[in-house]
């Protein structure tokens, strides 16, 4: 197990080297010049050089790579072309919002995955619809859901419950940022209960696609957990149905299902972006949008990295989890 | 009498033909409805934008009209044009964007697939290594940043799909490959003396050609949804061009006002999603009961 | 005194309904088995003995695809077969079954000792439950996952759990069929003494007459769904009344099977080859089905002359000859090891240690070991399929051209979308002999083959799928000898078959290799078949030939003691 997880990491590793190698020779290539799009289409010739200088712009390339990797190490992604302000503080209190967003949605789609796996294989006419139901839900853009549920839950209940935003209050002073945990910090309900509401819809619609996609697999690795041999061998030992489905079936279809939670987490990223965009949700999402508008590719580009860190990370420990689950897995 | 004379022995033992009455017949209700599904939009999406009153990208009646006002079905947008007549344009597009994304991504990966898997030693790990390391990646975050690096249009969007879609295919074909390559009868070719391209096009391909064939089928739905996405963040080709994503994400500025201009490209890209997942499916299911 | 009856089968009828057609697997079947006794339940595929398995443990599914009518009781609870509730309280308790699949009968992701608690109590219970089945060391097989054991070991595992409820009736579904034959004996006697203690009443289904009479008091034979004999085993072996039994006693191949002769009853697609090839030997004989009924039709009627061809000689024509003294097969001194990393670290298996035989000209020669022996292994490198790392092979025999391979699946062995025609004019195209034929005349020659196996020009445009598992295995022997080779591989050809079926398989191998003056090499793990086929058998085992014996007397000649545990495991 130990090695297991060494090599693990050491993999995790050489994809983030790599991640960041691909993103900064993007920014290379980019059709834009970063340095007309710092100081503006009318600037002189010696404020261009200027900024040339300013942004690092005028070493050779492999030193302009080693700046970047040491400074995305410590945290430090260079300097907006738009705002002209250092990246990293305009990135720090969108952070923990897009995290504490994703979180939610993940949360929410283990729950609609396992509370609608078992209405999945249901036979006949109910089963037939309840696909038609989940096809549809699995094929409409987050940004459908996340406007229909406005349409629903704030124009038509007339604002039960709020459509923009993460809070009707504001953060706290020195706060960690995730405004859940903020109110509870604070001991304020009030806030606490305020954020979850705004929390609500947007994590909804970022969780509704994966949520379907996950209910599906586990569906299909019960009926086939339930029709393998060792099903059948529990069932000649005397077990019932529910014993069989909870002991061995459930147990058996968790594998595929946390891998492909896994993968439903990196597309989630691009829901995420969506839905931010449609709450004016103040995290990376709605930064990135806004980035990708002015053109501003140092600012993608950090983005692009911390969301992509975050995102091989948590297929790390997955795939802990996972050998930790199934035993062939380890072994293999 | 115990045995019967040679003829009869042999006219008992004539081969069945299999599947007399051809596919069609074997396919269940709801998945004859969702082929016919798939056939109506391609027509639509195909034929329709030439048979629209109105041009997709010039105003053509009031500004933010409802649907179902006189002459403008499904109303018309901030600047006045028919919504009809761009959603039409607009799953045009889409669809083609998302079967052209599709057919390249397929192609290379099942050539990258088909060569390491086939010939193996260096070359398949090298394949693979190369394969493994765009799989580890997340894949939106790339297409985006590629996306952006290129600039704002419909193209770019699609090369950033392209690249983060073909490890798939390489991977399921590198698989299938070797799984097949594997099988008794590859064997039983290879010691008839079939050898090279020839063994691998006449006894390794027709096995994994339905594989490739279902998954892009398959893909043709999330490629739409995902290029949908792209385009709705400002990684499409800006206004009046008729995207779905885009007119979506610009309509959110008067969402509260004038919904339709928002939801219906949105819905239109939903259609779009739900008839080829369907389909997709059906074929899935279909190939698996007959057992190809 | 007698014991009571614990199972009692009257009138049992299974129908399946599926697809438009209804089946009747099982038909009006009536049976009984008192406790402390063994009856075997002895038929083919398809003869509906399994259904009955399935019936008595109440596993046949409720969904409506299956209908049942009579009645079954067991340890005096009457029971409606598959619908009734009461299935739920017998199944697990009264009632327990050890399955033929020991790789995947068990929860992969469970160890040993948690699944078997639970149906022992305690640990300690677990661990007595595995020393009944002899398992050494149970405490660590208790910690250990069911893909760290071997298959005997697994099936051992089955077994405990079978036995753990102590029920009244086991079910043991052909439990030894995926087995290797030593630790098939091994596990059959584990079964038998662990039965005799639990003392429950048992119902043995299997395919295999041997294996019956090794484990049975009683025995049923079953036909299409019907039971056409039953009695104690020693009468039903030895003076079998119904046709069907009979045929199926004479399709058995023991250590004493005659050699000289065609095995089994006249069959009449071997019957059809045989007439073909002394009509085309120019002797034409209708009375070779009669003969072979009176038991004197001997191989030597069909000896028929070889095509040479210059391969070796450096001619290039094709001729006919009586003779040659060029070995078929040589192996010289072959070297293979396989490697693969485990934790990091590479760890070589030798499969083949200093490998060296020859086959000579019409000579047969069979390979004979267990799953792991490197005999498979020789085989793929005798077919040029994979290379030794040292050492040689020459199959450029004068007789015949390069090396074909009967495989052990032969429907999967045809590329399924090719026809046969296709697949035939494949192996023609790539010889001296097919070099330079026009189309035509390579469809002339496949067709002349098509016939001498017993199959007509109707199969030439089919594909794989539209044949039956009969015309299959035909036309992959069709395809082997189109050109005939300097030497017809066979790999375990017969193991996955029913014994008449596999009877026919012997047979038309056996006339192939008199008429078309080849060489066999024969790969199987059964010693009765590999010594109807060979003049000799080579013993292997662990990657080398630890034996060479005649073929005449193998139960007699044998010597090393592994070659002794393989005869003793022929259950005849």
């Amino acid at each position: 197990m130990l090695v297991f997880v060494a090599k693990r990491l050491g993999s995790l590793a050489v994809v983030l080297f790599f991640l960041t190698l691909l993103v900064f020779t993007l920014g290379k290539v980019a059709d834009s010049d970063p340095v007309r799009t710092y100081v503006g289409v009318n600037a002189s010739a010696e404020a261009v050089e200027a900024a040339r200088e300013e942004l690092g712009l005028d070493n050779p390339i492999p030193v302009q790579f080693g700046s970047f990797v040491a400074g995305a190490v410590q945290g430090d992604f260079g300097i907006s072309l738009s705002s002209k302000r250092p990246i990293a503080d305009e990135l720090s209190t969108r952070l923990p919002a897009t995290l504490e967003l994703a979180g939610w949605a993940l949360a929410l789609t283990v729950v609609i995955g396992v509370s609608l796996a078992s209405l999945y294989s249901r036979p006949g006419r109910f089963g037939a619809f309840m696909r038609f139901v989940f096809f549809s839900a699995a094929s409409a853009p987050s940004f459908l859901i996340a406007m229909l549920s406005v349409l629903v839950f704030y124009k038509w209940l007339d604002g039960a419950l709020p459509a923009a935003g993460r809070s009707s209050y504001g953060p706290y002073e020195d706060a960690t940022g995730f405004y859940v945990l903020d109110g509870i910090l604070h001991g304020s309900p009030t806030y606490t209960w305020d954020a979850i509401q705004h929390l609500l819809l947007p994590a909804l619609a970022a969780a509704v696609g994966s949520g379907v996609a996950l209910a599906r697999v586990l569906a299909d690795g019960i009926s086939s957990s339930l029709g393998s041999p060792w099903a059948r061998t529990a069932r000649a030992l005397g077990e019932r149905e529910g014993t069989v489905l909870r002991r061995h079936a459930l147990r058996n279809a968790s594998s595929p299902a946390l891998s492909l939670l896994a993968v439903q987490a990196g597309f989630m990223v691009s829901s995420l972006v969506v839905v931010e965009q449609v709450f004016s949700w103040n995290g990376l999402g709605s930064y990135l949008s806004g980035a990708i508008g002015v053109g501003d590719f140092p600012a993608i580009a950090a983005v692009c990295l911390i969301l992509g860190a975050v995102y091989v990370i948590l297929n790390t420990l997955v795939d802990v989890a996972l050998a930790a689950v199934d035993p062939r897995v380890r072994l293999s | 009498m115990l045995y019967s004379p040679r003829r009869t022995l042999k006219r008992l033992e004539r081969p069945t033909p299999d599947r007399p009455d051809g596919a069609w017949s074997a396919l269940g209700m709801g998945e004859k409805l969702s082929l016919i599904a798939v056939a109506l939009t391609v027509l639509i999406a195909v034929v329709g934008p030439v048979l629209m009153p109105y041009s997709a990208i010039i105003p053509s009646g009031e500004q933010l009209l409802p649907p179902l006002s006189p002459g403008h079905l499904l109303g018309t947008d901030v600047l006045g044009m028919d919504m009809a007549t761009r959603l039409v344009a607009g799953m045009q597009r889409s669809l083609f964007a998302a079967v052209v994304v599709t057919l390249i991504a397929a192609a290379i990966g099942t050539l990258i697939g088909v060569v390491a898997g086939f010939r193996g030693g260096w070359i398949d790990s090298a394949l693979m290594r190369f394969t493994d390391l765009f799989l580890a990646f997340p894949a939106m975050i790339i297409a985006m940043a590629i996306a952006a690096a290129i600039g704002q249009s419909l193209g770019s969007a699609m090369i950033g799909i392209i690249v983060v879609w073909w490890p798939l295919y390489a991977r399921l074909v590198r698989g299938e490959v070797r799984r097949v390559a594997a099988l008794p009868h590859v064997q039983a070719a290879r010691v008839a003396g079939v050898r090279g391209w020839k063994l691998l096009w006449r006894h390794v391909v027709p096995a994994v050609t339905p594989t490739v064939v279902v998954t892009a089928s398959l893909d043709i739905g999330a490629v739409v949804m995902t290029l949908a996405a792209l385009s709705f963040i400002g990684l499409g080709t800006p206004a009046p061009a008729p995207e779905l994503g885009r007119m979506a994400s610009d309509g959110m500025k008067y969402f509260l006002n004038a919904w339709w201009v928002a939801v219906l490209p949105s819905l239109a890209i939903g259609l779009l999603a739900f008839v080829f997942n369907y389909a997709g499916d059906a074929l899935r299911v279909m190939l698996r009961r007959t057992g190809v | 005194m007698a014991e009571p009856t614990v199972l009692t089968v009257s009138d049992l009828t299974v129908t399946y309904r599926g697809r438009g057609r209804v089946v009747t697997a099982v038909q009006d079947v009536s049976l009984s088995i008192a406790a402390g006794r063994c009856l075997g339940l002895v038929g083919e595929s398809g003869s509906g003995k399994s259904t009955i398995g399935a019936a008595v443990q109440g596993i046949i599914a409720a969904d409506g695809s299956a209908h049942a009518t009579g009645r079954i009781a067991i340890a005096g609870r009457d029971l409606t077969p598959i619908t009734d509730p009461a299935w739920a309280q017998v199944r697990g308790r009264d009632v327990t079954s050890v399955f033929q699949d020991p790789m995947r009968s068990l929860d992969p992701t469970m160890t040993i000792g948690r699944m078997l608690n639970r149906y022992t109590g305690s640990a300690e219970a677990s661990v007595a439950a595995l020393e009944r089945v002899q398992i050494r060391r149970a405490g660590e097989v208790l910690k250990k996952y069911p893909h760290q054991l071997s298959g005997g070991m697994r099936q051992r595992v089955m077994i405990a759990l079978a036995l753990a409820p102590q029920p009244r009736l086991l079910v043991a579904d052909e439990p030894t069929t995926a087995l290797d034959v030593s630790v098939q004996a091994e596990v059959l006697s584990v079964l038998r003494e662990a039965i005799e203690g639990a003392g429950c009443a048992v119902l043995f289904v299997t395919h295999d007459l041997g294996v019956a009479r090794h484990m049975c008091d009683d025995i049923a034979v079953m036909k299409d769904g019907l039971v056409v004999e039953t009695g104690p085993a020693g009468d039903v072996i030895a003076r079998p009344e119904d046709a069907y039994t009979q045929r199926l006693m004479a399709s058995r191949i023991t250590l004493t099977t005659d050699r000289m002769r065609p095995v089994g009853a006249p069959e009449p697609a071997v019957v059809a080859s045989m007439r073909d090839v002394l009509s085309e030997q120019g002797r034409p004989d209708e009375g070779v089905a009669d003969a072979w009924g009176a038991g004197d039709l001997e191989w030597e009627r069909f000896m028929g002359r070889t095509a040479a061809v210059g391969a070796a000689s450096g001619l290039t024509d094709v001729r006919l000859v009586e003779h040659v003294t060029r070995p078929s097969l040589a192996v010289n001194e072959v070297d293979k090891t396989y490697w693969s990393r485990v934790k990091g670290r590479k760890v070589g298996n030798h499969v083949l240690t200093n490998v060296s035989f020859e086959i000579g000209y019409r000579e047969a020669v069979a390979l004979v070991g267990e799953s792991g022996s490197g005999k498979s292994t020789l085989l793929r490198i005798a077919a040029g399929i994979e290379k030794p790392d040292t050492g040689s092979v020459d199959s450029q025999g004068v007789a015949g051209e390069g090396t074909q391979v009967i495989f052990q699946d032969a429907g999967a062995s045809l590329t399924p979308w090719r026809t046969v025609e296709e697949l035939l004019r494949e192996r023609i195209e790539h010889t001296t002999t097919g070099a330079g034929m026009s189309r035509a005349q390579m469809r002339a020659l496949a067709l002349s083959t098509l016939e001498l196996v017993g199959l007509d020009e109707s199969v030439l445009a089919a594909r794989p799928t539209q044949l039956s598992g009969g015309q299959q295995q035909r036309v992959a022997i069709a395809r082997a000898v189109v050109v005939p080779p300097s030497v017809l591989l066979c790999d375990e050809p017969t193991s996955a078959l029913d014994v008449s079926v596999a009877c026919s398989v012997l047979n038309l191998i056996n006339l192939l290799r008199h008429s078309l003056g080849i060489s066999v090499m024969f790969v199987t793990h059964d010693l009765a078949a590999a010594r109807l086929i060979a003049d000799r058998v080579l013993v292997m085992t662990g990657g080398e030939i630890v034996e060479t014996v005649g073929a005449e007397r193998l139960a007699q000649d044998i010597t090393t003691d592994y070659g002794r545990r393989l005869v003793d495991a022929v259950l005849a």
